[in-house]
């Protein structure tokens, strides 16, 4: 089952916990900078290739690593296990234990053992002891780790004080060192008297047999050290081929995951080290050594065409901590096990779809994740493939699927109903402080809509009825641009539209507006590939025509289907593959498109600006908002800016945090309200901080969830789109 | 099996131990908390143990045999100061005490970082167990990168790693209570390095 109210509870159960979101903040707030700090000087770019080239290469080359992997463990006198899943786990471990006659077990961290529940499966047979602070602190009260890395992050020290006061049958205060020295005292004794010691590990290298394992606590050095026996329990998506591809992964892990140098101590461990018998010697024996490969799903994804991307991840969790979403509502709303973007596609392999069902669909897909990922991985898209092999099992409810099956699907059908809305709800619109179009409020159950930022009033003629009208005069004419309106120009704001054809006719472009449909966005991102890719065809004969020098868009979502998805979907068939192929090489985003004309122009911005529609006497302050799509899938940042500088009329300066998501994410905003409401009024926050009155934007979708969110505040900022700034329409 | 006595100089990159090395290594361990010593002979370096361990204000100490100082002859002069300073291999002792000393076999200067082959137990549960560990490394055997140093790894020890190698950068620490930063976890939260120049 999709998104429920159930889940819905623990959404705001979450979003209302001032503890959580007030960890989860601050640390999302400081991370990129001491992250950017501890990476300076290094390329990353570079780094991150490595590291993704030699985690491909493993994950190609694992059957015969594993091999290899195992035949040294086996020469120095270790053993080792395969499993199969979890179950082959306990079934290896009880064995141990039975051999051994053991009764405790001292355990570091190992997300592996958290996602097969290994300790509730081995209760019976051992004392099962975590002994990462963090980890200890949870399984006091049998919760789920919310942070990889820190797996305690959503308790506040109070909550902690008293889980330790109850853990150790007196009263503790809430005071940090005090509890770590108690847990240190309490752990030393668990550790001194255990038979057995497990933990995880980062690297497997094939060629020489070592596990690294990192920590900074020191708990996995006396977990292999104390007790005669060591298990260590690996995925196979840790194997590494060289002895050097160490290095890599030590440079961007520590980085990466705390913004540390290197972690305080990394463990090479090779073979079966001395202890001391029966633990206390003082004869001096050979460890105890097993090492057991967990399968539980990771072989089907490393050897999956697709989703073989995702075994490239380290584990470093900087992913979850840019993630405007999982920064709202943790890890153990967005995601199962393995918490965020990369959790929710864990989940699907390593759990189920079922259980990465209303995981996967927290993403918004801002692509911020993307940037910081050491192991080069789209999680975005990722996740996009995944809600379509979750949404083929279990598919979206009956009126939501029809919407996408049926209407978005029929060409005729959508546009008629985009353009019901224009008259239905028209009794709703009202003006706005700018002058535009707004519903303040809808009747019904859809009021949740509206309830936090304004709707546009839908336009009574749509742009594709005004563009047959516009008298384009070109003079010193230089070719032909065919323009995608994309619906929310279409219905919404036709006067972007408008601007953008005398934008385009005074650089020398008639601008033409081939028949057309919606883009497939929408369908793509509810997990409908097969409704996008028929969408897809429908459009694509009408914009495969030689007369035209460019495509452009002014929509980067649209931009995004045109130039990056259109090619994907209609990979099967050869001949629609070659159309799709050049009507992406063709396609431009409008401010791109602009870039490059001015560029082979000579890059004199500020002729394109028709003179102003008010009188002004001072410049314009403006600051620019990147629209997801545009900066990160992309990678369009500095033309807009270097557009706004030029303009003799604006004067241009940098909001806070121009480049997070404002929250809009299309279809996102109405399957997930209150994310986006507290997306967008972070966004607010910062425009009203900034002293620009007025906000550019490149994305229509955009533009309207930031002029629906100030016309709810009755702010006075005004939110335009480069084309109608180009255009002079301040 | 047993502990490898392969001698990890042999096999430093060139331009090992050179004072830049050793700058930046005690410029990066020192923004991590620890304590460097820096002494130009082994008669020094003992002297630089005994006055750490009397400074500790302690009765027990502990250590494993060493090839850079001479451990007896310091135990032999803690002994005069009231100070136990035990080479013993017992567990329980070694668990007691405030302070262990043990060396370690290269330094990476572009991190701070200590290695060491530490496949002998002993030399294990002396540097994990007491509060305070005191590390004594050559400086000659300071090398410039992490990478550098698994190079040296694999020609020490001809392709097949010890069964146990540790990298200690800085004390132990956590910050899994509301991301508070503190030191001393499970291992020892007080580090302190002295380079000989031997
Ligand atoms: S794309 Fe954005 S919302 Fe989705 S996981 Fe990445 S950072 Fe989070
Ligand atoms: S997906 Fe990338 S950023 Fe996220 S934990 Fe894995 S390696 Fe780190």
């Amino acid at each position: 089952m999709p998104i429920d109210n159930a889940f819905k509870v623990r959404i705001n159960k979450a979003l209302n916990d001032s503890n959580l979101r007030g960890a989860l903040g601050k640390f999302g707030d400081v991370f990129p900078e001491s992250r950017a700090n501890v990476y300076q000087g290094i390329d990353f770019e570079e780094l991150r290739g490595i590291i993704a080239r030699n985690k491909a290469n493993a994950a190609n080359n694992m059957e015969a690593l594993v091999d290899q992997f195992e035949a040294n463990i086996i020469k120095r006198g270790g053993q080792v296990h395969r499993a199969k899943d979890g179950n082959a786990v306990f079934q290896i471990l009880k064995d141990i234990a039975k051999t051994r006659n053991a009764k405790k077990l001292v355990k570091s961290k190992s997300m592996a053992s958290e996602e097969i529940h290994l300790n509730q499966h081995m209760e019976d047979t051992l004392q099962m002891v975590e002994t990462d602070l963090g980890e200890w602190i949870i399984q006091q009260v049998n919760e789920k780790p919310s942070h990889m890395v820190m797996p305690a992050i959503h308790l506040s020290k109070e909550k902690c004080a008293e889980i330790f006061s109850q853990a150790l049958g007196y009263k503790v205060e809430a005071d940090i060192p005090n509890m770590v020295k108690l847990a240190r005292k309490t752990l030393r004794e668990h550790f001194m008297t255990a038979d057995i010691g497990l933990s995880g590990c980062n690297i497997a290298v094939a060629e020489t047999g070592t596990m690294c394992i990192f920590t900074n606590e020191g708990n996995a050095r006396l977990t292999s050290s104390l007790p005669p026996v060591h298990v260590i329990l690996v995925g196979y998506e840790k194997l590494a081929e060289k002895f050097s591809e160490i290095a890599p992964i030590a440079k961007a892990l520590p980085k990466s995951a705390t913004a540390q140098t290197l972690t305080s101590y990394l463990t090479m461990i090779s073979g079966p080290a001395e202890t001391l018998k029966d633990k206390e010697g003082p004869e001096i024996v050979k460890k105890e050594l097993h090492v057991i490969f967990l399968d539980n799903g990771r072989r089907e994804l490393l050897n999956d065409p697709i989703f073989k991307e995702a075994g490239q991840c380290i584990r470093c969790c900087s992913c979850l901590n840019v993630c405007p979403v999982y920064q709202l509502v943790g890890g153990h709303v967005f995601g199962h096990i393995y918490a965020g973007g990369i959790g929710s596609l864990l989940t699907g392999f390593f759990n189920s779809l079922q259980e990465t069902d209303k995981v996967q669909e927290m993403c918004i897909g801002c692509g911020r994740c993307r940037d910081f990922c050491p192991g080069k991985i789209d999680i975005p898209n990722l996740i996009l493939e995944m809600r379509n092999r979750v949404r083929k099992e279990i598919p979206l409810p009956g009126m939501q699927n029809f919407i996408v099956g049926s209407v978005l699907r029929n060409k005729g059908l959508f546009q008629f109903g985009l353009r019901q809305a224009s008259w239905a709800s028209a009794p709703f619109t009202t003006t706005g402080k700018d002058g535009n179009k707004y519903i303040r409020s809808l009747p019904f159950g859809f009021k949740k809509l509206t309830d936090w930022r304004s709707l546009p009033g839908f336009n009574s003629t749509p742009f594709r009825e005004k563009i047959k009208s516009i008298k384009q005069e070109v003079t010193n004419k230089k070719g032909k641009v065919a323009f995608f309106g994309g619906c929310v120009i279409d219905y919404a704001y036709p006067e972007i539209g408008e601007s953008l054809v005398r934008v385009l006719n005074k650089v020398g472009f008639e601008v033409v507006y081939p028949e057309q449909t919606c883009c497939g966005a929408p369908a793509s991102y509810m997990g409908r590939p097969d409704v996008a890719k028929e969408i897809a065809m429908q459009n694509l004969q009408h914009f495969a025509n030689d007369e035209f020098d460019y495509i452009v868009s002014a929509c980067p979502t649209c931009t995004v289907a045109l130039k990056e998805k259109w090619p994907k979907l209609l990979e099967g068939n050869q001949e629609n593959k070659a159309i799709a192929d050049v009507v992406a090489e063709k396609t431009l985003d409008f401010i791109k498109l602009m870039h490059t004309l001015k560029k082979a122009q000579g890059g004199a911005w500020n002729e394109v600006a028709a003179t102003c529609d008010v009188a002004c006497s001072a410049p314009i302050k403006v600051t620019y908002h990147d629209s997801c799509h545009l900066n990160r899938e992309l990678g369009i940042k500095e033309e807009p800016r270097e557009m706004l500088v030029a303009q003799s009329h604006l004067s241009f300066m940098e909001m806070e945090e121009a480049d997070r998501c404002c929250g809009f994410g299309g279809s996102y905003c109405i399957k997930l309200p209150e994310i986006s409401t507290e997306l967008l009024n972070r966004k607010l926050r910062n425009i009203e901080n900034s002293r620009a009155e007025v906000v550019a934007v490149d994305c229509p979708g955009c533009l309207m969830s930031l002029r629906g969110g100030l016309d709810t505040k009755k702010s006075n900022k005004r939110v335009l789109h480069c084309a109608q700034l180009l255009d002079g329409k301040y | 099996m047993g502990v490898y006595t392969g001698d990890w100089k042999l096999h430093l990159p060139e331009g090992a131990g050179a004072e830049e090395l050793f700058k930046s290594f005690k410029e990066k361990a020192e923004a991590l908390t620890v304590k460097v010593i820096r002494v130009d002979s082994k008669t020094n370096a003992e002297k630089a143990i005994i006055e750490e361990i009397k400074a500790a204000n302690i009765k027990l100490a502990v250590g494993v045999p060493m090839t850079l100082v001479d451990a007896l002859s310091i135990q032999e002069s803690l002994k005069g100061d009231g100070i136990e300073f035990s080479l013993d291999l017992d567990r329980n002792l070694i668990e007691q005490a405030q302070f262990g000393v043990s060396q370690f076999d290269l330094g990476i200067a572009e991190l701070g970082t200590i290695v060491q082959d530490a496949e002998s137990v002993h030399k294990r549960l002396v540097s994990m167990l007491p509060p305070t560990h005191l590390a004594v490394i050559s400086t000659k055997t300071i090398i410039e990168t992490f990478a550098d140093s698994l190079e040296v790894i694999e020609k020490v020890y001809n392709g097949e790693p010890s069964n146990f190698i540790a990298f200690v950068t800085g004390p132990s620490k956590t910050a899994d209570i509301e991301r508070v930063l503190t030191i001393g976890v499970h291992g020892p939260g007080r580090l302190i390095i002295v380079c000989v120049d031997e």
